[in-house]
């Protein structure tokens, strides 16, 4: 080989290790993992967690504890809400919703909103106040100047974002489409039966657009595993139910969120109110002799799915 | 060059931190979608492609059995497998292998340098149930090294055996750093008695020790199942359930990967008389089931 060629060959060598070490190439492999390792995160299982306290800020689907209510950001919802900041879980359930909703960024203008179940709890108010437009239902017509009686929403402001309308959570009708998010708050457990319970949140799937996100809160079974209210005015739903319900989800393709089982730790997690229920401590209640807490459920449409 | 470094480190870091995150104690992950891999087993059922790994065919060579589909072959081969990824076959280790009947395993592990005790029930009774005739059972341990897979004098050191019943194990078994069964469970009589066992064999371990067990999982209904008799299924939801419970009472289980597979075997349902080499799924009574395995782990 001749001296030319082996200083080309050296040449070419050299310029391609330049390339190797070029910052531009780590740049991109640096996004590329980034981008691995957000893709990883929502892989299809699902996982169910003993181990760690559930976190407000960062909510996945999890039950109502005691640490979550001392948390800043519960704190602010409640001052939006106009709430008093006590340990109740009703509160607790209006202040996941809204957390999720804002982690999600749904709380943004422009987005359409559908509440299922909503009575008179202030959360139509709080979302219009972000700009959100609500449409706002129940079995009966739910009251307007009730939704927005603390005002938290300037009332012309609400009067055009807020609407309100008639429908039965046991037939979720078709024409209820293409809303960013939609939520209810403690209502899935009031429909006569867990089965309905369960329905009612896969069909309230269908009003999702791709990409959409429901949130959902009910009343969960602390203490057994297999006994339980199935049938009557207030059910409760189980850890057997729950597991078999998301499951079926994922094998629908839809993203579901980790499901954290842990009761909390705290002191007012282990008190369990007893009817006539004291207001102050009221995480975790009896109900026939069961032991419970509500717990919020999260499920995401793929961007890529359609009905 | 700084900025090299950095960005270097920082993708290495996000890479790594992926494993780290995970390497979560008191939660499983369930996964019904993805296909599970042979080289890093989690708890998993028996699928046709975990049949082609090398690791696989490395693992039929050491059992000096012909490589088959079959689904009592990945059952030998994946306990070996959970086992050796653990680091449980290497010397010194005491294992305690479940109703063992002819099983290659106890001499496999010998040769490796494992203490292996061996069990199975009194052959008085295993007369009367049945097995004897079916040739599945043997009082004798020298059956055990038929094959010839350990050398005689390792295999007499190493390898002892002794009649237990699984329904009431011993207090004097302890101090073992893994368990094994295969197939035992479902044969217990009901869906409890085989859950009760694998909870039982759990005390035999010392801390940081590991159980694998395999049985019978149900694919054709998530309800209706033999819940006693002489073979019980589990459907997938007594999976889940004793995981959870396993979970809150402080043990460590691998992730759960109830993927049945996608290959063609994986949807041929073997009828009996059953084919030697396409016995993956297979009807049981008018139910299609197949082999889960299940790894717990005892905290340190």
């Amino acid at each position: 080989m001749n001296y030319e060629w082996k200083r080309l060959i050296i040449n070419e060598r050299y310029r391609f290790m330049l390339k190797f070490c070029d910052c531009k190439i780590w740049i991109i492999a640096f996004f590329l993992s980034v981008a691995f390792h957000l893709k990883a995160g929502n892989s299809q299982d699902l996982e169910v967690i003993f181990d760690l306290e559930p976190i407000f800020e960062k909510p996945v689907s999890q039950l109502a504890t005691e640490q979550q209510f001392y948390s800043a950001d519960f704190s602010k919802w409640c001052a939006e809400l106009k709430e008093p900041l006590t340990l109740h879980r009703q509160i607790w359930s209006w202040c996941y919703i809204a957390q999720v909703l804002k982690n999600e960024e749904m709380l943004e203008p422009g987005k359409c909103g559908l509440g299922f179940g909503v009575g008179n709890e202030p959360l139509p108010a709080l979302f219009a106040n972000y700009g959100c437009s609500i449409l706002a239902t129940d079995i009966v017509k739910p009251r307007r100047s009730q939704i927005n009686i603390k005002n938290i929403c300037a009332p012309q402001q609400f009067k055009e974002l807020v609407k309100v309308g008639l429908a039965d959570m046991n037939r979720v009708e078709p024409y209820l489409q293409d809303y960013d998010f939609v939520w209810s708050s403690t209502s899935a457990h009031l429909l006569g039966d867990i089965g309905n319970g369960f329905q009612f949140m896969r069909k309230s799937l269908d009003c999702l657009k791709p990409g959409g996100v429901a949130v959902h809160t009910f009343e969960y079974n602390l203490s057994s595993n297999w006994h339980s209210v199935t049938k009557g005015p207030i059910v409760i739903f189980r850890r057997y139910d729950l597991i078999h319900f998301l499951l079926g989800l994922i094998q629908e393709g839809y993203e579901v969120y980790p499901l954290n089982l842990n009761q909390g730790g705290g002191t007012y997690d282990a008190y369990i109110d007893q009817p006539p229920y004291n207001s102050n401590y009221h995480i975790k209640l009896a109900i026939s002799n069961l032991a419970c807490t509500y717990m919020g459920i999260v499920i995401k449409k793929p961007a890529n799915k359609f009905n | 060059m700084k900025k090299i470094i950095i960005t270097l480190v920082l993708s290495i870091f996000m890479f790594a931190s992926q494993d780290f995150l995970e390497a979560g104690i008191g939660r499983v992950k369930i996964n019904l979608t993805e296909e599970p891999s042979f080289e890093n087993p989690v708890s998993q059922l028996a699928t046709q492609n975990q049949f082609y790994s090398p690791e696989f065919a490395f693992w039929c060579a050491e059992i000096k059995t012909p490589h088959a589909f079959h689904r009592k072959l990945w059952e030998y081969c994946y306990i070996c497998q959970v086992l050796n990824k653990n680091g449980m076959l290497t010397n010194g280790k005491k294992g305690l292998g479940f109703g063992v009947g002819t099983e290659p395993l106890p001499s496999l592990f010998a040769k490796y340098g494992v203490k292996v005790l061996a069990t199975d029930q009194d052959y008085g009774d295993a007369v009367s149930q049945g097995w004897a005739q079916s040739n599945q059972h043997t009082s004798a341990r020298e059956v055990l090294n038929s094959r010839g897979i350990c050398d005689q004098d390792t295999f007499n050191r190493l390898v002892s055996f002794q009649n237990a019943d699984m329904n009431h194990i011993d207090d004097s078994l302890k101090g073992f750093d893994f368990v094994w069964s295969s197939c035992c469970l479902e044969h217990l009589g009901s869906l409890q008695a085989g859950l009760d066992f694998f909870k039982n064999s759990l005390k035999c371990l010392n801390p940081g020790g590991i159980a694998v067990h395999t049985t019978e999982y149900n694919l054709s209904s998530l309800t209706k199942t033999l819940e006693t008799g002489g073979c019980v299924i589990y459907r997938r939801y007594d999976i889940i359930n004793f995981a959870c419970e396993l979970i809150e009472e402080g043990y460590e289980v691998l992730d759960l990967n109830l993927f049945p597979g996608s290959m063609p075997l994986d949807k041929h349902i073997d009828f009996p008389p059953y084919s030697y080499d396409t016995h993956l799924k297979l009807s049981l009574f008018d139910h299609t089931c197949t082999s889960i395995g299940i790894v717990v782990r005892k905290r340190k």
